[in-house]
């Protein structure tokens, strides 16, 4: 039984890389896609990279606020 | 001894999948990296409190660890909190190192650690934040007023971060929030179940 589902997650992310490989325009226009409906105006991603470069330099309250504070200025 | 239990759950191979399919390479070992630094702090802390892990869970709610051992209020919120301070100590060496090489992936893997680490002390099940929340309201109130105080403020924060979510959409943001939401919403967990097998992170 949990040999099967070895071999099935097994299956799955070859599955998945192979399709990833013989069809990257398909890949790429479902990651599109996916940013478009999750993060329309690239807000999330902007949050991320902010909070990724601020930190060492900021400290974490500072980059937790400037991060609250960008967001807001988002929405 | 038993032996560690390793359960793959159908939803934990779909998101696997999905994740490999869909992200980028260096999104991929950003996303990896922030959630390997998480883990790693819980099962740090398991080990050093020397008690034992029982079990890996992974299903679409992500790594489930179950251990066990003699232990205290004290050593179930270290362990709870490990997760959140390892991955924010990832963030801020990530994010120094970024600094230094200018490599973009270091950056991005530091901001996603810290931001799962500022989700997962939301004090709301089945984040770390609610388990925090749960060992230590039931330690001050007691078990019963303790498990009723965490289901019903991991409702509210659930129910709020719905609110947040649908409005971020409405203003044309993105669904980002409401998908985070609506996972928290349906991982919630019961605090009766919890309580009486505490011993997961």
């Amino acid at each position: 039984m949990k040999r099967g589902r070895y071999l099935l997650a097994l299956l799955f992310l070859l599955a998945a890389w192979g399709l990833r490989l013989w069809y990257p325009q398909i890949r790429e226009e479902a990651w599109q896609l996916t940013q478009s409906v999750l993060d329309r105006q690239g807000t999330l991603d902007q949050l991320v990279r902010t909070l990724g470069r601020e930190l060492s330099q900021e400290g974490l309250t500072e980059t937790i606020s400037l991060g609250l504070q960008q967001t807001e200025g988002r929405a | 001894m038993r032996r560690l239990s390793v359960d793959l759950a159908s939803g934990g191979i779909l998101l696997a999948a999905a994740l490999l399919y869909l992200l980028p390479p260096d999104r991929l070992l950003a996303l990896l990296l922030a959630a390997g630094a998480h883990e790693l702090g819980h099962l740090l802390m398991i080990l050093a409190l020397g008690l034992r892990l029982r079990g890996l869970r992974f299903d679409g709610g992500g790594l489930c660890m179950e251990y066990a051992g003699p232990t205290n209020v004290l050593g179930h919120l270290l362990i709870a909190a490990s997760g959140p301070l390892a991955g924010t100590g990832w963030a801020w060496w990530a994010s120094a190192l970024a600094d230094r090489s200018g490599q973009l992936w270091l950056a991005d893997s530091a901001g996603l650690s810290l931001l799962l680490t500022l989700y997962n002390l939301l004090p709301a099940l089945p984040l770390d934040g609610g388990r925090i929340l749960l060992h230590l309201s039931s330690a001050v109130l007691g078990d019963a007023a303790g498990r009723r105080l965490t289901e019903r403020l991991s409702l509210a924060v659930g129910c709020a971060m719905l609110a947040a979510g649908i409005w971020l959409l409405l203003r044309g943001l993105g669904a980002a929030l409401l998908l985070g939401a609506v996972w928290l919403l349906l991982c919630q967990e019961s605090p009766r179940g919890l309580v009486k097998k505490r011993q997961i992170v």
